[in-house]
């Protein structure tokens, strides 16, 4: 909390500021190629999850140390060398992502446990949200709640069920997301129109980012996010307001609790109506079914998190809070916190034209975001990288010429 | 193209250099278990430990233990509590280090059961 949240605060600021008073170049790459530099820096000293095999811990740190290296070929080389460069860092990323699993067989975290189990349930057609669910820490933690209900909205458990059954484990699924995501936002960019340099370095600086292969190891469902972020900028970029990039925009509120105003600031982007209504469809279609099977529990779990108590240990002003007067502040003080921010960004949203509107959209998207996390009961690192998410890609919008500001 | 990759191995030992002292400082500097802040605690409440998100589970037991805490090159004394399987409890201070010494919690020194961790 000491560190993170003033990194938080810092960050969120200075990402705002120098994306909009750039002048739409890279005008100093050595202070970029030094942000990068400084993300495989931090994955060299980040550990991986635990329980880890000793191999992996080492390909963990290998990985980002010869990352370093491949960014100085990147930044001084022509463009062949950066192209070569720019796969050679993703496969090694890509390397890592896939093996955490291997590595990192039972991370000892309650989510990847319950998730696992609800996944495995379903495979066997059981009801997940039915399913016994052992207390992972065996009563040895007590977080204000107990470990024992699936939190996650069902879109989650039917999209990881199959790499669970499958593969034995849904983070080969996650591993995946985290590559398509980076395809995905690398394909938007050229749809932009954003150059070979301004692609290369933002999607670097989603896949170096030094806590992306943890929230995998760690079997956090973000990788589900971020590859729905990604499909709608792909989508958006290629078609705007159409029926892709709706349905992959609205799939963000049915994988997580948090994305509440996201979708209404979408209505800033003017989507065509037919576009939003199958959007919501779809949306609303990954929940019917176990709706239908077992409506009350269903219910139970997607309306858990409601019941969550705050945690001290989160990287949040609610935390600050709590440990100051020993009282968290009410659940709904995120929510409106990202109505508020929402709010503030519909007349710039207004103003904005062209690809400069898209790339609003996204900073307001992400922004209402990390105001919510301040204000949640809970936040951790994978709730705030997937906000990092946004503004990677604000940046790549902001970069793509062509376009009035 | 060798000082390019040069210098980006500056930067990220720049950043593990800084990450580095902020986690030694973060974690020495302001431990919550530093002996003197919790002895001081102790003495004024008869608390050790009455916060945090490990507690015992039935099969174990609460120890007060003080133990040598060292993060880089700082180091103090830590004094907190442990969950300790019953049958491991007199081999516990082993695990915490050279000259770690725990009793038994006796007095409700570890309120509600709270401890640090679960020591195995």
């Amino acid at each position: 909390l000491t560190l993170g949240l003033p990194l938080v605060l810092v960050a969120t600021a200075l990402a705002t500021r120098a994306l909009f008073a750039s002048d739409k170049k890279i005008a100093r790459p050595w202070w970029l190629v030094a942000a990068l530099s400084v993300e495989a820096g931090l994955g060299i000293f980040g550990d991986p999850a635990d329980p880890h095999a000793d191999w992996y811990d080492l390909l963990h740190r290998a990985t980002y140390v010869l990352a370093a290296g491949l960014i100085g070929v990147w930044a001084a080389g022509g463009a062949r060398q950066r192209r070569w460069a720019t796969w050679a860092i993703a496969s090694l990323l890509f390397a890592l992502a896939l093996l955490a699993p291997i590595g990192i067989p039972q991370p000892d975290i309650d989510v990847w446990k319950l998730t696992q189990i609800c996944c495995q349930a379903l495979g066997h057609g059981v009801h997940p949200y039915t399913a016994t669910l052992p207390d992972t820490y065996g009563g040895g933690f007590y977080y204000g709640y107990h470990t024992t209900t699936l939190p996650y909205l069902p879109a989650v458990v039917m999209a990881l069920t199959p790499s669970t059954v499958l593969l034995g484990d849904y983070r080969f699924l996650s591993a995946l997301c985290v590559i398509a995501s980076f395809l995905l936002l690398r394909a938007g960019g050229r749809r932009l129109g954003a150059s070979e340099r301004a692609i290369d370095l933002i999607s670097l600086a989603y896949l170096l980012q030094p806590r992306l292969v943890y929230i995998v190891e760690n079997g956090f469902t973000e990788p589900l996010l971020l590859v729905a972020l990604a499909a709608f900028f792909y989508f958006h970029a290629r078609a705007p307001g159409r029926s892709g990039a709706a349905i992959a925009l609205l799939l963000l509120p049915s994988l997580k609790q948090y994305v509440i105003s996201p979708p209404f600031l979408y209505l800033g982007l003017r989507p065509k109506l037919r576009a939003l209504a199958i959007g919501v469809l779809v949306a609303a279609g990954t929940a019917i079914p176990l709706l239908v099977w077992n409506w009350r529990a269903t219910l139970t779990g997607a309306l858990f998190q409601k019941n969550m108590a705050a945690r001290a240990d989160a990287i949040s002003i609610t935390a600050v809070i709590l440990r100051a007067t020993g009282h968290a502040p009410p659940l709904a003080l995120g929510i409106v916190a990202e109505i508020l921010v929402t709010l503030a960004m519909i007349p710039l949203l207004r103003r904005a034209q062209g690809h400069a509107r898209f790339a609003v959209f996204l900073v307001g998207g992400g922004l209402s975001l990390v105001a919510c996390f301040l204000f949640a009961p809970q936040a951790f690192v994978n709730y705030y990288l997937f906000a990092t998410a946004w503004w990677l890609m604000a940046g790549m919008a902001w970069l793509a010429p062509g376009e009035a500001k | 193209m060798i000082r390019a990759i040069l210098r980006s191995y500056l930067f990220a030992g720049i950043a593990i250099a800084i990450a580095f002292g902020a986690w030694i400082a973060d974690a020495s500097l302001r431990c919550e278990y530093d002996r003197r802040r919790v002895a001081l605690r102790r003495a004024a409440t008869g608390v050790v430990l009455d916060e945090g998100f490990a507690i015992a589970r039935p099969d174990e037991v609460l120890l007060v233990c003080e133990s040598r805490h060292c993060v880089g090159p700082l180091c103090h004394d830590d004094l907190t509590c442990y969950c300790v399987p019953d049958a491991l409890s007199a081999k516990a201070a082993q695990s915490l280090g050279e000259g770690a010494r725990c009793t038994r919690d006796l007095g409700n020194e570890c309120r509600a059961g709270h401890c640090r961790d679960h020591l195995k």
